[in-house]
């Protein structure tokens, strides 16, 4: 039995479909990620899950059990809110003690809780406090204490991290994390930053324009994007666009231009003359001065752009002044350093190329 | 700014140490003739006490009229929200006495609601509504409601939303909700509204002596009595120092009990 079931979960704004048709399960103890831009709906699907939309179609169902007519104070759930919604004339440690307050726990056994989840969120010491005396993020773990207190069901997270900066969210991003799994609580987590969503979780559903996209791993979404779209929201990719000319022992042959034609291993794309396209990540791209004759897939180029960015270096590389593709390279010290200007070899492997729908 | 309120004030008080003899003019002498006479006579106790009295429960009804109206301002939109915003002005946007003339039409004794009561057969004879603290209650709290849910609407306003739902996420009713964090939150609007409408029940003139009757009730219609009838400036003066020492300090209490619940 699946903690959390989204069963066919439908809703419409005036005459916009904010989330269409949204199927979803989470196991227990697992960190799923809702991912997507900009009114993409993923906010409303947490609000559905809470309680606080109704959806005009299909079912929420909280261990196995239908909640569509539970009011949110009655689903035992712990919500974090983008603006923390701390209660502002309340100390910390009453705003964290609100939760059993209003289920009449004895004082000592809120004293005992309140204590315990503040020392998870290593905030001891600050029962006292008012939120308007705290900083952004002493603020978010106490808004976090004060969902976690009640040992909830299901952990809801929206876009929790958004009002921090960057440091700051990297931090919070491992605390968080780390109490998760600590306590061993599923957690719903929306975001908009994919950077934030691949870390975190054990698995990231995407959403675009009110309908999932794509679920699975990291790994999964990151290597075998299932279509444009998620490739490109996904870090960064190269799309190389072209027509199979040739398919035969499960490799194909896709020609992208009269001197570019790709070597590409794939067992399902049956017929020639389809046009097709491909992503290929910026580090999965190989470069070299030179490579071993006979090799597939090598072309030679000219760099029109080298970006530095600590670690890691980025390059715009145009293959005769056809094809340009971004490249990405450690920075390890070991290699010699490309520039503008220069020449270099790139050679993708013929199983690297990701085919995409649509 | 302080030379328009400290000269006319300090020469008020010097005032009240002045006597007049019942024939001549103002004598300019130091004395606490006057307000010994104020503390002595009853006759001044149940007058200040009745001042008060309408003071406070005027205050107590905008209140429980402003706050409900507060918060269906704060929590419509659009069209409905500028309609709302009328209404809760609208009292101040007609000068005092054509309103208080539109009360003594309603209120009186062949008014629209003695001749609605009395058509319906609720009454045989027309009630006294007016003439006496009634219509005077009625007549403040019309006039002092603006004040009283402007404030609480600022307060309202000053609440982020998700606190409720955080509130409902962690099992709170809408009861419950309203009794620990609305109340508390909107507490500084209701202080502040408070001392606006208490001041001004108390001080403020035409409504009293209009729907009051010729009972003179209020502080300060005597005080006007002494003044401008009687001409008996020193008591008046005596009169309204005390009023204003009054003022004080329920604003004084009412500051102290701010600062205890301070955030």
């Amino acid at each position: 039995m699946y903690k959390l079931q989204l069963k066919k979960i439908t809703k419409v704004f005036d005459k916009t479909t904010a989330v269409d048709n949204v199927d979803l399960y989470v196991k227990a103890g697992e960190f799923l990620s809702i991912l997507g831009p900009s009114g993409c709906g993923k906010t409303t699907v947490l609000r559905i899950i809470a309680g606080f939309v109704m959806p005009d179609f299909g079912e929420v169902v909280i261990n196995g059990r239908r909640v569509n007519d539970t009011p949110p104070r009655l689903r035992n759930l712990g919500m974090v809110f983008q603006s923390y919604a701390l209660f502002p004339h309340m100390t910390v440690f009453e705003n964290i003690a609100f939760g059993l307050k209003v289920e009449r726990f004895t004082k000592g056994d809120i004293h005992k809780k309140v204590e315990e989840v503040l020392s998870n969120v290593e905030l001891s010491g600050f029962e006292h406090r008012y939120p308007g005396q705290l900083s952004g993020g002493q603020q978010q773990r106490v808004a976090l204490a004060r969902a976690l207190v009640k040992n909830p069901e299901i952990l809801l997270l929206d876009e929790p991290l958004s009002n921090l900066d960057a440091k700051l969210r990297k931090q919070m991003r491992d605390e968080i994390r780390n109490i998760q799994k600590k306590l061993g609580i599923t957690a719903v987590f929306v975001t908009h930053d994919q950077e934030e969503a691949l870390a975190m979780s054990d698995r990231v559903m995407i959403m675009r324009e009110g309908k999932t996209i794509q679920i699975g791993t990291p790994v999964e979404i990151y290597e075998k994007p299932v279509n444009t779209f998620v490739a490109d929201f996904i870090g960064q990719t190269n799309i190389i666009s072209g027509e199979i000319v040739a398919c035969k022992d499960g490799k194909i042959m896709l020609e992208v231009s009269e001197k570019i034609s790709f070597e590409v291993d794939n067992a399902f794309l049956k017929y020639q003359g389809k046009k097709a396209s491909f992503s290929i990540r910026p580090d999965r791209i190989l470069t070299s001065e030179n490579f071993p004759p006979g090799s597939t897939n090598v072309f030679r180029g000219k760099i029109t752009s080298d970006v530095y960015m600590g670690p890691i270096s980025s390059y715009l590389i145009s293959v005769f002044g056809q094809l340009d593709l971004t490249i990405v390279r450690n920075n390890d010290g070991k290699s010699r350093p490309m520039v503008a200007g220069d020449e270099f070899c790139v050679q993708i492997n013929a199983s690297d190329m990701v085919y995409l729908n649509e | 700014m302080l030379l328009a309120f400290v000269f006319p004030l300090s020469t008020m008080i010097r005032m009240s140490f002045n006597e007049r003899p019942p024939i001549g003019d103002v004598v300019n002498t130091f004395s606490i003739l006057n307000y010994n006479k104020i503390f002595s006579d009853v006759y001044y106790l149940k007058i200040f006490l009745n001042t008060l009295f309408i003071g406070m429960v005027v205050t107590l009804l905008t209140i429980i009229l402003g706050f409900p109206l507060a918060h269906k301002y704060v929590h419509s939109k659009g069209r409905t929200k500028e309609v709302l915003l009328l209404i809760i002005l609208g009292p101040l946007l007609i000068t005092m006495v054509v309103r208080v003339y539109g009360w003594m039409v309603i209120l009186g004794s062949n008014g629209l609601i003695n001749n609605a009561l009395i058509h319906l057969g609720i009454i045989d004879r027309p009630i006294r509504l007016m003439y006496n603290p009634v219509g005077v209650i009625i007549g403040l709290t019309h006039v002092l409601l603006p004040f009283m849910t402007i404030s609480i609407s600022t307060s309202l306003q000053n609440i982020d939303n998700s606190i409720y739902e955080a509130a409902q996420s962690l099992g709170a009713s809408k009861a419950y909700s309203f009794r620990k964090i609305t109340l508390p939150l909107c507490k500084p609007g209701i202080i502040a509204g408070s001392i606006l409408v208490f001041s001004l029940a108390v001080s403020v003139f035409v409504t009293p002596i209009m729907l009051g009757g010729s009972g003179l009730r209020s502080l300060v219609i005597l005080i006007y009595t002494h003044g401008l009838v009687l001409i008996n400036w020193p008591m008046a003066a005596a009169l309204a120092t005390i009023l204003l020492i009054t003022l004080l300090f329920i604003m004084y209490l009412q500051n102290r009990f701010q600062e205890k619940n301070k955030l």
